[in-house]
């Protein structure tokens, strides 16, 4: 096989990240959109399931692991373990924050609280442990799987619709979320994506 | 510090995944059960919420980082990065069965669905990953915390009142598997001292 190849729905949901990651990381590699799952493919997942990965090494399923897996084989995860570690609590963060949006949004009152409280909460959070670190990046000295999770969260609320990100209000973040967006992969990359996703 | 430091309330929740990996990597850790989060602790607490460890190195949270941190230091998460990725996507697809039994519960059509479509698609992807590796782990030679992962999800369920294995001719590998799960030296000692009366 010539190069890595991923499998996804044609949206972004649970699959987005991990096209961000191979791009920042400036992997080539065959993102494949799958319309239906046929016979064929779902034989090869080991859960039945989308979002699915491949090189020559490995067949992996699970957007979390295909994620890890990426971070690490392309040394985009963090410098040692105590920082991979907290990357990886601040990538697990984003799913807090992205999972009740399906959960609560066609329920007035949850979808409510999910937008006033729960949102800003986790904001706050990152707004904070990004100071702890210095302000450019999450973790470490540079730019990490955990930067480029946390983007795409803020990014993903704004594509839902649900919240714009106050710059005033959380200053660290915002210029995180610029700089990562400047990043010239994945530039190139957000500026030929498509903008009508379904999800 | 002398040992690690595991915070979570009293209760299995999201904090019992944790403790067994711990316990199963033979690792003599506090297991402090708090009442609630103090102001004290709350600080300390990089989303406001438990579980949250600690240990020389590290102050994390969130319970499947947890997990995967301790087991990659204690060496339980595999013998290479193919097994290590492996083992993280097993010990992940436990919670596409625990998430939609939290969301079908207090809901009959749901639990139904559940219980006839979800929970048998998964029971018997297991079973196979099983077999295909041989029949005794999930991946390479020897236990890791995928393992213990699958154990837990479905011991979890066993405490919920919902015996996912039933009768053990169903899924037997699956069934052998949580046996010797259970039966792991560091890991039984735990379990036979867990309280057994918690309320969630």
């Amino acid at each position: 096989m010539s190069q890595p190849t991923f499998y996804y729905f044609n949206g972004r949901g649970k699959g987005e990240v991990v096209r961000l990651l191979l791009t920042f990381a400036g992997v080539s590699f065959k993102d494949v959109r799958v319309e239906n799952i046929d016979d064929a493919l779902r034989a090869r997942l080991p859960f039945g399931q989308i979002p699915f990965f491949e090189d020559n090494e490995i067949e992996l399923a699970q957007s979390g692991s295909i994620i890890r897996y990426v971070a690490q084989k392309y040394k985009i995860a963090g410098d040692n373990n105590v920082d991979i570690a907290h990357g990886d609590a601040i990538i697990e963060s984003i799913w807090d924050v992205l999972t009740p949006y399906w959960q609560t949004k066609d329920n007035e009152e949850k979808f409510n609280k999910y937008k006033t409280e729960t949102i800003p909460k986790f904001l706050t959070r990152w707004e904070e442990l990004l100071l702890k670190n210095g302000g450019k990046q999450f973790v470490g000295k540079s730019l990490t799987s955990a930067d480029i999770a946390v983007f795409h969260a803020i990014d993903h609320l704004n594509f839902l619709k649900v919240y714009q990100l106050e710059t005033t209000k959380y200053p660290t973040l915002s210029a995180l979320y610029t700089t990562v967006s400047e990043v010239p992969a994945l530039k190139t990359y957000l500026a030929a994506r498509a903008t009508d996703s379904k999800f | 510090m002398s040992q690690p430091t595991l915070y979570y309330f009293n209760g299995r929740g999201n904090g019992e995944y944790p403790r067994l990996i711990l316990s199963f990597a033979n690792v003599q850790f506090n297991d402090n059960r708090v009442n609630g989060i103090d102001d004290a602790l709350k600080t300390r607490l990089p989303f406001g919420q438990l579980p949250f460890y600690e240990d020389e190195q590290v102050q994390l949270a969130q319970s499947k980082s947890i997990a995967r941190y301790v087991a990659q230091k204690y060496k339980v998460a595999g013998k290479n990065e193919v097994e290590v990725a492996l083992s993280d996507a097993i010990a992940e697809s436990i919670y596409d069965l625990v998430n939609p039994f939290l969301a079908a519960r207090g809901d009959a059509e749901k639990t139904e669905k559940f219980k006839t479509e979800t929970a048998p698609r998964f029971l018997n992807n297991w079973e196979a990953l099983l077999l295909k590796n041989g029949g005794k782990n999930f991946v390479g030679e020897s236990f890791t915390y995928a393992d213990v992962a699958v154990f837990h999800a479905l011991d979890y369920f066993k405490f919920a009142g919902v015996d996912l294995l039933g009768d053990a001719t169903k899924y037997p590998t699956l069934n052998t598997l949580t046996k010797s799960v259970s039966e792991i030296p560091s890991l039984k000692a735990y379990l036979d001292k867990r309280p057994t009366d918690s309320k969630f």
